[in-house]
Formats: C-alpha cells, sequence, structure tokens
C-alpha cells in the first residue's frame, strides 16, 4: 500500500525548452503550467500544485514579456527531490533587465526579513494601479502568496531565475507559517 | 435573481472567466468563476467593468455577497480588474459585504484581502468573510 508519505518522498525532473520565442503566440504558461499542475497534484499536497502553477503562469509570463532577442530560447526546469522543489528559468536579456530583477527581488527578500512584505506588496499594487501599469506584481505575489525564496543570477547573456519551495514544510502543515 | 451584468475572457472560442452580478431586492451577488490568465483582461471585461457601475449607480443596494469559490486561477494581471470591480461594488453600496473564498487557495486567502483594501477601516468594517472548504 502506497501511503501519501511514500508519495510525497517521490522525485520528479522536468524540463521545457523552446525556440525561437517569436513562434510563442499560443497561452504557454497557461499550457504547460495547468499540466505541471497535474502532475504535482498526483504526488505531492494540493497545496503545492496549486502553488507550482502560480510559479510557472508568473516566471514564464515574465520571460515572454520581456523577450530582448525573438530568436533566442526560454527554458524551465523542474526537479523535486527530498522533498524540496527547485524551479529554474532561463532567458537571454539585457543587464539592465537583470539589474532591475535583481533590486526588485532584493526588496521583496528585505521586506520579508523585516516582517513588511505584506505592506509592501499592497503599496506596489495600489502604486501600479494609480499609474495604470499593467504587470510587475509576479516576484511579490510568489514569495508573499505562494512562500517561495526567490534568487536570480545573470549567467553568459542570461536571466537565470532560481524559485524553492520546501515540499515538507507543506505536508507538515507549516507551509502558511509566516 | 435578474441577472443585471455579466463579463466574459474567451480564449478559443470558449468562455475561461465568466463574472456576474445579480440582484434579488436589495441584495447583490457578485460573482467571478474560471481563471484569468490572459495578458490583459481589461480588454475584454472593461464593458462589465463600466456596466456594473452604471447598474449599481443608482439602485439602493444593501446587503453584498461577492463569491470567489468558482475562481480557479487569477495571475496578476488579473488584480486590476477584480479591484475595479470590487471598487465599484463597495462605492455603490453602503450594507454589509459578504465575501465567500477558498479556505485552501493562497491567492483567495492572502491576496484577496490586499485587492478589497482592507487596510481601509470603513472597507474592514463593512466585511466578513465565509471560508467554503475546497472540494
Amino acid at each position: 500500500m502506497i501511503s501519501e508519505a511514500d508519495l510525497g518522498r517521490t522525485s520528479m525532473t522536468l524540463a521545457y525548452e523552446f525556440q525561437p520565442v517569436r513562434n510563442i503566440i499560443c497561452d504557454l504558461s497557461g499550457l504547460i503550467g495547468r499540466a505541471v499542475r497535474e502532475l504535482v497534484d498526483a504526488f505531492y499536497p494540493r497545496i503545492a500544485g496549486q502553488r507550482v502553477e502560480v510559479l510557472i503562469a508568473e516566471l514564464v509570463d515574465n520571460m515572454l514579456q520581456n523577450v530582448f532577442d525573438p530568436d533566442s530560447a526560454i527554458s524551465m526546469k523542474m526537479t523535486v527531490a527530498d522533498g524540496q522543489l527547485h524551479l529554474r528559468t532561463r532567458n537571454t536579456a539585457h543587464t539592465e533587465s537583470y539589474e532591475w530583477v535583481s533590486g526588485h527581488i532584493a526588496a521583496i527578500r528585505e521586506a520579508r526579513a523585516a516582517g513588511t512584505l505584506r505592506e509592501l506588496m499592497r503599496k506596489t499594487i495600489v502604486e501600479r494601479r494609480r499609474k495604470q501599469l499593467t504587470g510587475g506584481l509576479g516576484f511579490i505575489r510568489l514569495v508573499h502568496e505562494s512562500r517561495f525564496d526567490l534568487e536570480v543570477d545573470y549567467d553568459d547573456g542570461e536571466l537565470v531565475i532560481d524559485a524553492r519551495l520546501d515540499l515538507n514544510a507543506l505536508a507538515e502543515g507549516k507551509g502558511d507559517a509566516r | 435573481m435578474k441577472v443585471l451584468t455579466y463579463g466574459d475572457i474567451m480564449q478559443g472560442g470558449s468562455s475561461v472567466f465568466t463574472a456576474t452580478a445579480r440582484l434579488e431586492d436589495d441584495w447583490l451577488v457578485v460573482s467571478f468563476s474560471g481563471a484569468i490568465r490572459v495578458d490583459n483582461p481589461h480588454v475584454q471585461l472593461q464593458a462589465f467593468i463600466d456596466a456594473i457601475h452604471l447598474e449599481l449607480k443608482d439602485r439602493a443596494v444593501g446587503a453584498v455577497t461577492l463569491d470567489f469559490t468558482d475562481l480557479k486561477f487569477c495571475n496578476s494581471n488579473g488584480f486590476y480588474v477584480i479591484m475595479d470591480v470590487i471598487e465599484s461594488v463597495y462605492d455603490n453600496s453602503d450594507g454589509p459585504v459578504h465575501v465567500r473564498r477558498l479556505e485552501q487557495d493562497d491567492w483567495q486567502q492572502q491576496t484577496l484581502p490586499i485587492l478589497l483594501d482592507l487596510g481601509s477601516d470603513e472597507v474592514r468594517e463593512r466585511t466578513s468573510f465565509e471560508d467554503v472548504r475546497n472540494i
């Protein structure tokens, strides 16, 4: 008999790569997000699948909304092992993009450490709505709402974003601990 | 209940998201179902946002129910649409607002209260939540 605890110890690796990005005219984040959510739901607590779908939607949309070279590729790799989920996205980007994302994620991490993340999210939403700006909420949402830990790097002309989530904590009901 | 107005997001020839405003006597129910995944949901939902304001501005709305329990997904571009609808509802009513949301949904538990602007005393005093178990 396979128990839920047994299922939660399953490891999996998934990888997607698409090139050229200019050919992506479908709802790519929705297609991948829904498919991966179903896979994750089959092994891990339901909240994990829900968070992975949000993660993929925000990170894939972010890559597609900031295309620098239409001939370039975007990629995503997700690994679950030892109860830790790690998802990495890579896309060609200007150093300016990296600097902006890096500063944004640093501010989010700082607010989380200071216990002011909710207020930062509220202020960001209000400010962007007032200016009628779209987007700009994905990273903060992933950290505040879905409890992901985000890191950013710049490697060989590519923006690399790493997102991590402790599935063991979710299984123990600690995933919403703030 | 009388349907006052509704809005849809269509993708691939099918409706993937629907928002509906219904009224029975002075009780307004605004429900959201499906998923918001598109880049700019205002393109398809601005007419609904305008219509709900027009429908409500001269009516005596008492109690309000905002029902999110059939909303399966909302990307961050959808936040502003939800805020526009919520703002119109609060501005055009003065009674209690009952929010039905899913118990196990990060967006509905963590972000929705921010979109409702629960930082405002007036909104907080009028708002109550009912957490519905996911099926």
